[in-house]
């Protein structure tokens, strides 16, 4: 990582919680204009319920509320923690390497 | 799944599904190109940094295990035996998880190991480790070869593309993934693959439900089929195949719910990995904790379905009835969710639907190539084969070995397609790794004085022993199997497991009583008694749910409600 990550902990842009809304978001909104269009046969195949509908709202609730707690409690990471972290496990399997017989 | 069933099975998938499945997989590569910006050393690669937090992990956890062979087998199992199926969760898989964050993964994490395989290389020397790693990276790429012959399977049932393109298409995404991203791709394609998958089975559940009339409806339809007694999970002789209910009960909590979860759970690097890509060591804890609560709810989104697909689908009922394996058009109990999803979901649900299994089937894949590639680098190539090279090398080497485990895959996918039944019995001995390891592990964590030797001795013996019963039982590997021993099904499984358990066990306290044990300076982090208690304690825990213990402790109370209320 680069050098300038000293003071303040970085906000990491890459949310997975806004990738899983943003894909469950569109199969919402798909889902949810294929309600409108769905026809008597393929409504006929659950006794009339229009299942597209329902699971389109569900999904787009899902997305809203991923994408919500995203934005109000975004990760935050402490990258020197983080390095410290790593370093520790390098260093470990280094020595065990030195260790270890030929 | 027989190419016979394709007709019956083939979906009619408009654009919009093709669309809706088209963006998964969009999506699927778009996080494996994100994921590579994070990847700047070998750790990154192979441990996704140690830097996820427990949700994710812990998702990640139970995804990589959601694969073909859950999915289909469960439900098939739920349609063909009914309610004792949720023994596999909440028997043999929940008390398991549970222990692997309470008790092993302090030594896992703390240890600062890279793998499983590492773990016994400092416990127990080369020997043992060996023995392990080898397995293991067999095993993995058999797994994801099967994974990969279901996929294509059902690709090809489902839009009748051919065996072939689908094999490689789906090979292809996984590798893409994989390569650009390493852990961090596979774990958060694991993460978003659960959500679609429960957006694509819950409410085929909730619309099967609708259909059959509800709760009650499906036991009134149960019995007027004759089997009500498929809403009773104990003592469920029926996946046991025991004659006597009180040996089935035995067998099932110490054969399924003791030796073999806790030896695949606790032991199996697949599942370890994602919870050591935590970010410390109170968040790779409750990583198994946190998943073992969506876990004991999965059931009721993969059993149930197949348990009303029993009753809906008019040739499963049939077949059902005949008690045959094989009915009209070829189907068997393996196309149970499938068949409820032609029948149930129109157009757009059922894009989403496919996308689901999809996902769920290369997600599978992806976890035995990602565990793979991590053994084969760090446990094979590092430590035995070229030491001291600069750490982008191993990055390096990992990419080229997930190249050739997913080459080598779909070698083993074509073999799983001409020698099906050999596949099953290959993965029945792989299964029969687990459980001694299991034996050798808690051993060797809470007994300073356990030598080397008596590890691998113990490892070994214990593997036979599970091999000879295997081939005494009834049908444990078909043919060539005895039939001295009269016991056959799981039945077999959970004894040839229990055996190479108590094998295990006894060979390694005989050794270890003639061999020369470690000093106790170099077993810090390893054995219980000789780590400082602050070693293994975590820090935060200023809530309930993030003290690992209380966590736990809820998840187990609220499974053994789920236990009485679904007895």
């Amino acid at each position: 990582m680069s050098e300038n990550t000293t003071e303040k902990p970085k906000v990491s842009l890459f949310d997975i919680r806004n990738i899983i809304g943003a894909l469950l978001g569109i199969y919402g909104v798909v889902l949810v204009i294929m309600s409108f269009v769905t026809s008597d046969r393929q409504l006929a195949k659950a006794s009339g319920v229009n299942a597209n509908l329902w699971v389109g709202i569900g999904l787009l609730a899902f997305a809203v509320f991923f994408i919500g707690w995203a934005f109000l409690r975004p990760i935050v990471v402490d990258q020197e923690q983080l390095e410290a972290d790593k370093r520790a496990v390098e260093e470990a399997a280094h020595r065990r390497r030195d260790e270890t017989p030929d | 799944m027989q190419v016979l069933a394709s007709s019956i099975l083939r979906m009619d998938a408009n654009w919009v599904d093709y669309l809706l499945i088209a963006l998964y997989f969009v999506f699927v590569l778009g996080i494996g190109l994100s994921a590579r910006a994070s990847v700047s050393s070998s750790i990154d690669f192979f441990l996704s940094g140690r830097s996820l937090p427990a949700w994710v992990t812990g998702l990640a956890f139970i995804s990589a295990n959601l694969g073909a062979v859950e999915i289909m087998g469960m439900s098939a199992n739920g349609a063909q035996y009914g309610m004792a199926t949720f023994h596999y969760y909440w028997i043999g898989a929940i008390p398991a998880m549970l222990f692997l964050g309470v008790v092993m993964m302090p030594f896992y994490y703390g240890s600062k190991v890279r793998s499983v395989p590492e773990f016994m290389l400092r416990r127990f020397g080369p020997e043992a480790h060996l023995v392990n790693s080898i397995s293991f990276a067999v095993a993995q790429i058999l797994i994801a070869g099967v994974n990969l012959y279901l996929l294509a399977t059902i690709v090809n049932a489902l839009l009748g593309w051919s065996i072939w393109i689908s094999t490689v298409v789906a090979a292809i995404i996984v590798l893409s993934y994989i390569t650009l991203g390493g852990l961090s791709a596979a774990i958060y394609n694991e993460v978003l693959q659960f959500f679609v998958i429960v957006a694509a089975l819950l409410p085929l559940t909730l619309l099967a439900l609708h259909e059959v009339g509800g709760w009650n409806g499906l036991k009134d339809k149960m019995s007027a089929a004759g089997t009500s007694d498929q809403l009773d999970s104990w003592p469920g002789t029926t996946i046991t195949t025991y004659s006597s209910g009180f040996w089935s009960v035995v067998g099932i909590v110490f054969g399924l719910g003791f030796v073999l979860s806790f030896g695949y759970w606790t032991t199996n690097f697949v599942e370890v990995q994602r919870a050591m890509a935590s970010k410390d060591m109170n968040s790779a804890r409750r990583a198994p904790i946190i998943g073992s609560f969506p876990k004991m709810f999965i059931p009721f989104i993969i059993i149930i379905p197949g348990m009303m697909a029993a009753v809906l689908i008019s040739p499963l009922a049939q077949l059902k009835s005949s008690g045959s394996d094989t009915g009209a058009g070829g189907i068997t109990y393996n196309d149970s969710l499938l068949l409820l999803m032609k029948q149930l979901l129109p157009n757009g649900l059922l894009g989403v639907a496919i996308a689901g299994l999809l996902a769920a089937f290369m997600a599978g894949m992806a976890a035995n190539i990602s565990a793979f590639n991590t053994v084969m680098s760090y446990d094979i190539w590092q430590t035995y084969i070229q030491k001291d090279k600069p750490d982008n090398f191993y990055t390096a080497f990992g990419r080229g070995a997930t190249v050739v485990a997913t080459a080598l895959a779909i070698g083993t996918s074509y073999f799983a397609s001409q020698f099906p039944n050999i596949m099953t019995y290959l993965q029945t001995l792989f299964g029969f790794f687990n459980a001694p390891l299991f034996a050798t592990f808690i051993l060797g964590m809470f007994w300073k004085r356990m030598t080397a030797t008596a590890a691998w001795m113990g490892l070994v013996s214990g593997t036979l022993a599970a091999v000879l019963v295997a081939f005494l039982s009834e049908d444990a590997f078909g043919s060539a199997s005895l039939g001295v021993l009269h016991v056959g099904g799981q039945g077999a499984s959970f004894l040839a497991a229990g055996a190479a358990f108590v094998v295990d066990i006894v060979v390694s306290v005989l050794v270890t009583f003639v061999t020369e044990p470690k000093p106790d300076s170099q077993l810090r982090g390893l054995v219980y008694s000789e780590t400082p208690k602050e070693d293994l304690l975590d820090e935060h825990e200023d809530h309930w749910w993030l003290s690992p213990v209380k966590l736990a402790g809820v998840s187990l109370v609220m499974v053994t409600i789920l236990n009485i209320i679904f007895r």
